[in-house]
């Protein structure tokens, strides 16, 4: 008794900090990401080839027959298959059975197959693609008592802790029965711990042995017992449990262990499976069935063989179950950490808004916008097109980086950092600061649109120097050609990318409009005032890149790239939810201007190399990018429905002897012609008039022939006629902005003596 | 290896101190720690649901997740750039709206008034074929921005259809999710921008109000009708939003 109270401050410590971890512990959930949950709806493209993949991804197995939640068959053109329940962040979605049916490369139907009715949209759940791991790398689904089938809790206390519902947390009799077994065998042949015990040293001991352990782990189990009840402690037990190793990733729990040795949720393990996961606790690494498999099956069926005997299952079920080979071990081609660098934007959005242990313990579920199947193009589009561009020596150690987004709402789709995507280290997306070179062009020309020039302005494409402040040499900036090109168009040297012509404008325009329209497209730093600015003599990265082009993009207005939608609790709640928000920036008819003449760079300035490629009908705007020596390859550019940026280079900062044109415009057309996607058909403003105007003279032409290219111009400010004066400005600017809608030359001269 | 025979060595004297202990644990400790009982166990129904609903961990403090009692969450819609405060943001009126050229300051896009309008019938949207829309009202000065109940037929038009089903029952939120997943699928479909913009008006949200509008305005191209309502609504929520 006097040896009982004195050790009473023992057992308070003890008690609290049992009571401490136990709770806490039993929540530390990482935060689970997922990528966008794909929309299936006719006429989507998508082949049955790439939804397959997805639903890889998404842990979905292929089976004959789709039989329960989270698989699918596929005969030919049709794909059929059980969704799992989800929670999305409009509310939760129960499992439903659907077929989709393609032709020519899209959904031709959606049919629900419970009752036959065709669907106009279906919403799948979304692949699991990371979570947000403590230190130790831990992963875990968790379960309530509820969700655990009978027949698990069943096999773990037959094999693990028969009297588990009867003992207080130690179990004497299971201990003389080991020591027995023990003693006979002459070396450990059985444990005496019971689950409780397990839980224990898991939870909170060392992997020590002696002793003071034991003694602390049976007391602790003990008061564990009477805080806890059974069936919290199983549950704690069944969501703890160390069940093997996936790289770095710790698999703990039934839960997990089942959908990522199975592919199936804990409900649909058939018995052999349930023996199989029971079978490793004793030994994770050694009954692994990747590793082991003939410890691993010969364990399983002794398992089988109690759950027999003691009439967990049927003699049947017990035949049927020996017979079950070992398969499907092989290639996890699942989206779990796959992504690295799309994980790294999640968190880099997340971070200031939730602590990092609340992301490691507090089970939120994080719904992101990645596009899986875009992001394995990507992955592979700049893998490939590096490979075969490093096949030259001059093109060494080239890395790259590459952000594609949805256009209008300026969504996050796929993000590669590297040419190796499963790389987690340098993020050249993210973190790589190089000199944008030509891109920053589109914001010169913004600029000087915005100030009321046309795109059949002429500049003057001559030589320049331009005095430096404080004795610094003077500036000779020069074309890539080393050409002077003359009076040229503004779309033309836009297109061209003409250096001469660009520093011209940009000092007429002021820098300080440069710089302010720089800001208004996104730029978040404040750049020097220095003329090189105006041919990209600025550091930024692919992602800030990419937000300056989005504003081109969607036609003047202006959105954060978002890689998140939304934020959940670990009940489902929604925490955050990150909408929709844009900010009109430009007016629509300059953005419309220079996204016009980023056409031009395709059809017959820098980028005409894509009108060799599948994507020649497509329309596409874009702008090449090239730094000093060849150092930077870029090219930005989008369609219909994406906007892409590529950047290539070394990480040394040396050149890498490709231009714009010859490096990340490959790789910009590998990716975007494995992506479905639409041609880019700019929204046209109102009081807008299209005019055949002469190469040469920059007039207004009779008619169009070989010499002349059609405009867009603001109604009423298109350069007059070449035997037609005076021009509109000397006319006071009739007709101006009034709406008319004129067409043409001749309309044009009839609003004129209107 | 050596280490589990040291195990099994230590294993039998284990053994027979906890049996020694066992009873003494039971008598003395339990009773000793029954005043210590702060906190009951958690109910055995919400094992594993949600930590706020279990009680406390006595010991841990708990997390400063922006995790506002669940009766009073309120989703918070805003763009991830914007500046972040701790735990709630300002709501989305108060940000400063930085650019925002007003009607008279644009060169182009100015509409002739709405009375001058043909009521025509208004061509099918680009992605939404076979649309009827009804003529134009002819009081642009009401006191409600115009709504457009008619369901329409595309791609994302169930979504669309949902989100104004949504829209009328005043459940606002909603409905500017399931718009969003319409403008996944048809992202340059005007109409959709428009309803977000109605959906931002109707909860005051009236500087976002105005950006939908003219992204609606920007991507209209030549639907009358909805450049008309569109108008109504822009001009409204600029007001409301005090601009000009």
């Amino acid at each position: 008794m006097i040896a009982a109270l004195a050790a009473m401050p023992y057992f308070s410590r003890l008690s609290d900090e049992i009571r401490a971890k136990f709770d806490g512990r039993r929540w530390s959930l990482p935060a689970a990401v997922y990528a966008r949950p794909l929309e299936l709806y006719p006429g989507l493209q998508l082949s049955p080839e790439a939804l397959e993949e997805e639903l890889q991804l998404a842990g979905y197995r292929h089976e004959d027959k789709e039989n329960s939640a989270g698989s699918y068959a596929r005969k030919g053109q049709t794909i059929r298959l059980v969704t799992r329940e989800f929670h999305f962040l409009s509310g939760f979605e129960p499992s439903r059975h659907v077929g989709i049916s393609f032709a020519g490369g899209e959904v031709a139907s959606v049919t629900d197959l419970e009752n036959g009715s065709r669907l106009s949209l279906a919403q799948l759940d979304p692949a699991r693609i990371g979570s947000f791991h403590p230190l130790v790398h831990e992963d875990r689904i968790l379960l309530t008592r509820e969700e655990i089938p009978e027949l698990l809790v069943g096999t773990l206390l037959t094999v693990e802790d028969r009297d588990f519902y009867s003992h207080h947390g130690v179990a004497p009799l299971g201990i003389l029965r080991a020591l027995a077994a023990n003693i006979r065998a002459g070396k450990t042949v059985q444990g005496g711990s019971t689950l409780t015990q397990q839980l224990v040293k898991n939870l909170f001991l060392n992997r020590e042995r002696n002793l003071a352990r034991k003694v602390q782990e049976a007391v602790m189990a003990l008061l564990l017992e009477h805080y806890y009840t059974k069936d919290e402690i199983l549950t704690t037990y069944v969501n703890e449990v160390f069940l093997g190793q996936d790289g770095s990733r710790a698999i703990h729990g039934f839960a997990l262990a089942g959908q990522f040795y199975f592919r199936r949720s804990l409900q649909d393990l058939r018995p052999d499976q349930i023996a199989l996961l029971v079978g490793m606790i004793k030994g994770p690494s050694y009954y692994d069935p990747r590793r082991n498999p003939v410890e691993c099956l010969e364990r399983r069926n002794m398992i089988l063989e109690k759950m027999s005997l003691h009439n967990l299952i049927s003699q049947g079920r017990l035949d049927e179950s020996l017979k079950q080979p070992l398969v499907g071990f092989a290639v996890q081609k699942g989206g779990f950490n796959r992504f690295p660098a799309f994980i790294d934007l999640v968190r880099q959005q997340l971070a200031g808004e939730y602590r990092e242990e609340d992301l490691k313990s507090e089970g939120l579920q994080i719904i992101t916008t990645l596009a899986p199947n875009i992001q394995l193009q990507v992955e592979k589009g700049l893998g490939e097109t590096i490979e075969s561009l490093a096949a030259q020596p001059k093109h060494a150690d080239l890395e790259g980086a590459v952000v594609v987004t949805s256009r209008e709402t300026g969504e996050v789709l796929a993000i590669a950092g590297g040419k190796e995507p499963q790389d987690f280290g340098f993020n050249r997306a993210l973190h790589a600061n190089r000199q944008i070179g030509s891109l920053v062009k589109p914001a010169v020309y913004l600029a000087a649109l915005e100030q009321g020039y046309s795109l059949a302005s002429p500049l003057e494409d001559f030589a320049i120097t331009l005095e430096s402040e404080g004795g610094a040499p003077p500036w000779n900036p020069g074309n890539y050609d080393k050409k002077e090109h003359g009076t040229v168009p503004l779309y033309s040297a836009l297109a061209h990318s003409y250096n001469l012509a660009t520093v011209r404008l940009g000092m007429d325009i002021g820098l300080h409009r440069v710089i302010a329209t720089l800001k208004k497209l996104g730029l978040r730093d404040e750049p020097q005032p220095y003329p090189s600015l105006l041919l990209g003599a600025v550091d930024m990265s692919p992602l800030a890149i990419t937000e300056m082009y989005q504003t081109i993009a969607s036609g003047g207005f202006f959105t954060s790239l978002r890689a998140i939608s939304g934020v959940m609790a670990a009940d489902h709640t929604v925490l955050n939810r990150y909408g929709l928000a844009v900010e009109q920036r430009f007016n629509p008819a300059a953005s419309f201007f220079v996204a016009h003449a980023m056409q031009r760079t395709v059809t017959e300035g820098t980028g005409t190399w894509l009108q060799r490629t599948s994507l020649k009908n497509h329309a596409i705007a874009g702008k090449t990018g090239t730094t000093d020596d060849l150092r930077d390859s870029w090219f930005a550019g989008f369609t219909g429905d994406h906007l892409m940026v590529v950047w290539l280079g070394r990480d040394d900062n040396t050149p890498c002897a490709l231009t714009g044109a010859t490096g990340a415009l490959r790789v910009w057309s590998n990716i975007m012609a494995g992506i479905p996607t639409s041609p880019l058909q700019l929204p046209e403003p109102s009081g807008i008039d299209w005019v055949d105007v002469d190469k040469y003279t920059l007039r207004a032409a009779p008619f169009a022939d070989g010499t002349t290219t059609r405009l867009p111009f603001i109604a009423g400010s298109a350069p007059p006629g070449e035997d037609f004066a005076p021009s509109a400005s000397e006319m006071g600017g009739v007709g101006n902005g009034s709406g008319q809608e004129s067409r043409g030359f001749f309309e044009t001269i009839n609003g004129w003596f209107r | 290896m050596h280490c589990i025979k040291g195990f099994t060595a230590s294993g039998s004297c284990r053994h027979l101190i906890l049996l020694l202990c066992l009873p003494l644990v039971f008598l003395n400790g339990c009773a000793a720690l029954q005043s210590k009982k702060v906190v009951p166990p958690p109910a055995k129904t919400t094992v594993g649901k949600r930590p706020a609903e279990v009680a406390a961990p006595p010991v841990k403090s708990r997390p400063s997740v922006a995790k506002p009692p669940v009766k009073d969450r309120v989703v918070v819609t805003r763009p991830p750039g914007a500046p972040r405060p701790v735990v709630t943001e300002p709501p989305i009126e108060e940000r400063p709206v930085l650019t925002k050229p007003s009607v008279e300051e644009r060169p182009i896009g100015i509409e002739p008034p709405i009375e001058e309008r043909p009521l025509a019938v208004e061509p099918p949207m680009e992605e939404s074929p076979a649309v009827t829309e009804p003529p134009v009202e002819e009081h642009p000065a009401m006191a409600e921005p115009p709504r457009d109940y008619k369901p329409i037929t595309g791609r994302a038009a169930g979504i669309y259809n949902e989100a104004e089903e949504a829209m009328q029952a005043g459940r606002f939120a909603p409905a500017e999710m399931l718009l969003e997943r319409a403008l996944r699928i048809e992202p340059r479909n005007a109409h959709y921008w428009y309803t977000l913009g109605l959906a931002k008006f109707r909860q005051k949200q009236y500087p976002q109000a105005v950006q939908f509008c003219l992204k609606a305005e920007s991507l209209a191209g030549s639907q009358p009708a909805l450049l008309a309502r569109n108008q109504v609504l822009l001009t409204q929520a600029k007001k409301a939003a005090g601009m000009k």
